[in-house]
């Protein structure tokens, strides 16, 4: 399966939501739960607008036969999720709490996360398949405006998979390698939330998801430009 | 009365499960759920061991007094509401005062109850406050993890020169595991 939620597109995207779903586009078929989230806030800059969560209860969510639908259509071997972040201000950087971007989780050994640690100043990109971990981990950071995140996962890369980290179109830390095949069942399909902790404190947008799709350098970069 | 939007605690302190559910079941029907703007809609947050729970709505002002509180009680554990009693302090958590309400029958403490920011507050005031509280009580509602966690990590440089065998290059990311096995402790 190609890009799930749409070419250039993405779950968290500019046009007006339903009540209480985000739009899967364009067909419009596959929505997620939308939970106290305020829409329509000023995007990235161009035109687009985005989510704020309010970093205390708010979160998306895949639910029911949706999150079925986007079990069977996750790749856990190969793929590539990006999204837009904003954080409330400098201060969240500094909080001491965990701030989840995005995290599906198929079981406690297999599971994408995209995270504010709870450490100071720290991005992490981390996937975990058949119990092995790899992550990549950024320190010293504070922006207070609109930063693009992207991560790429392939258990066939190299020579023993790799996972790339990238933050505004350029690749973070190394490449790291040893990946392992998933093994588990999507459980959980959370944007904003670890699941009902370390909620997201700020504004995501465009984010969306590749399934069996690595996107190399010249995507990200554009997917990284206003 | 107004309706405000406001984030709401509720601490379980002598309730039975049953007790509990029927009471949080009540919070939860108390706000708006089918309105077109999801912020508004009662939606909640429930501690790590399930003995309390923040909601968000917006609320209709009135059902938040003591007086209808009280009485909203009586009725879901079918008790006279003159017989429950209650004190109240007004800890600060960030700036705004919040009413913390003890709710007590027949000298035992029932339930805790708390508007972060109170009734007159805004609603990025009664965040605030509730990020403050939480961040006071951060054990409490976020799965984590120790104190080892908010220690900062080396650089990656760092972290490699200080590796087992001499920062080799291929050594790094089994460190990198470790570290990251070691601090971010995301468990099921």
């Amino acid at each position: 399966m190609g890009l799930l939620l749409g070419t250039k597109r993405s779950l968290l995207d500019t046009r007006r939501v339903g009540y209480g779903t985000a739009y899967d586009q364009p067909n419009n078929t596959y929505n997620a739960d939308i939970t106290g989230c305020t829409l329509g806030q000023t995007g990235i800059g161009d035109g687009a607008t985005s989510f704020y969560f309010d970093g205390a209860n708010d979160r998306v969510a895949l639910s029911g036969a949706v999150l079925t639908a986007m079990g069977a259509a996750l790749d856990g071997d190969e793929g590539t999720l990006a999204l837009w972040l904003k954080v409330y201000n400098a201060a969240v950087w500094t909080d001491g709490n965990a701030h989840m971007a995005w995290r599906p989780f198929a079981g406690s050994d297999d599971e994408l996360v995209l995270v504010k640690a709870q450490n100071n100043g720290q991005f992490w990109w981390n996937r975990e398949g058949g119990g092995v971990d790899d992550t990549v981990v950024e320190t010293g950071l504070s922006p207070t405006d609109w930063f693009h995140i992207t991560m790429t996962w392939s258990v066939s890369s190299g020579v023993s998979g790799e996972l790339k980290a990238y933050r505004d179109g350029v690749q973070r830390g190394s490449t790291q390698t040893g990946l392992s095949a998933w093994t588990g069942t999507l459980t959980q399909f959370v944007i904003g939330a670890r699941n009902v902790d370390q909620r997201w404190y700020g504004w995501i947008a465009k984010a969306a998801i590749w399934c069996g799709t690595v996107l190399g350098q010249s995507d990200i970069t554009d997917l990284a430009s206003v | 009365m107004a309706n405000k939007h406001l984030y709401i605690g509720i601490e379980n302190l002598a309730l039975t499960n049953e007790q509990r559910e029927t009471l949080i079941d009540g919070f939860k029907a108390l706000g708006p759920h089918d309105g077109v703007w999801p912020p508004h809609n009662c939606h909640w947050r429930i501690r790590l061991d399930n003995q309390a729970i923040m909601l968000e709505a917006l609320w209709p002002e009135e059902k938040l007094t003591i007086a209808n509180l009280k009485a909203w009680l009586g009725q879901i554990f079918g008790v006279d509401p003159d017989t429950i009693n209650h004190s109240v302090q007004f800890p600060t958590f960030n700036e705004k005062p919040s009413p913390l309400v003890t709710f007590s029958r027949a000298g035992i403490d029932y339930i805790r109850f708390v508007v972060f920011g109170d009734l007159n507050a805004t609603w990025k005031q009664s965040l605030a406050e509730w990020h403050a509280y939480c961040t006071l009580h951060r054990t409490e509602w976020e799965k984590t993890l120790g104190t080892e966690e908010i220690v900062q990590m080396p650089t990656e440089a760092a972290a490699i020169a200080a590796g087992p065998e001499q920062g080799k290059p291929s050594d790094s990311r089994n460190l990198w595991k470790r570290l990251a096995d070691w601090a971010r402790g995301i468990v099921e």
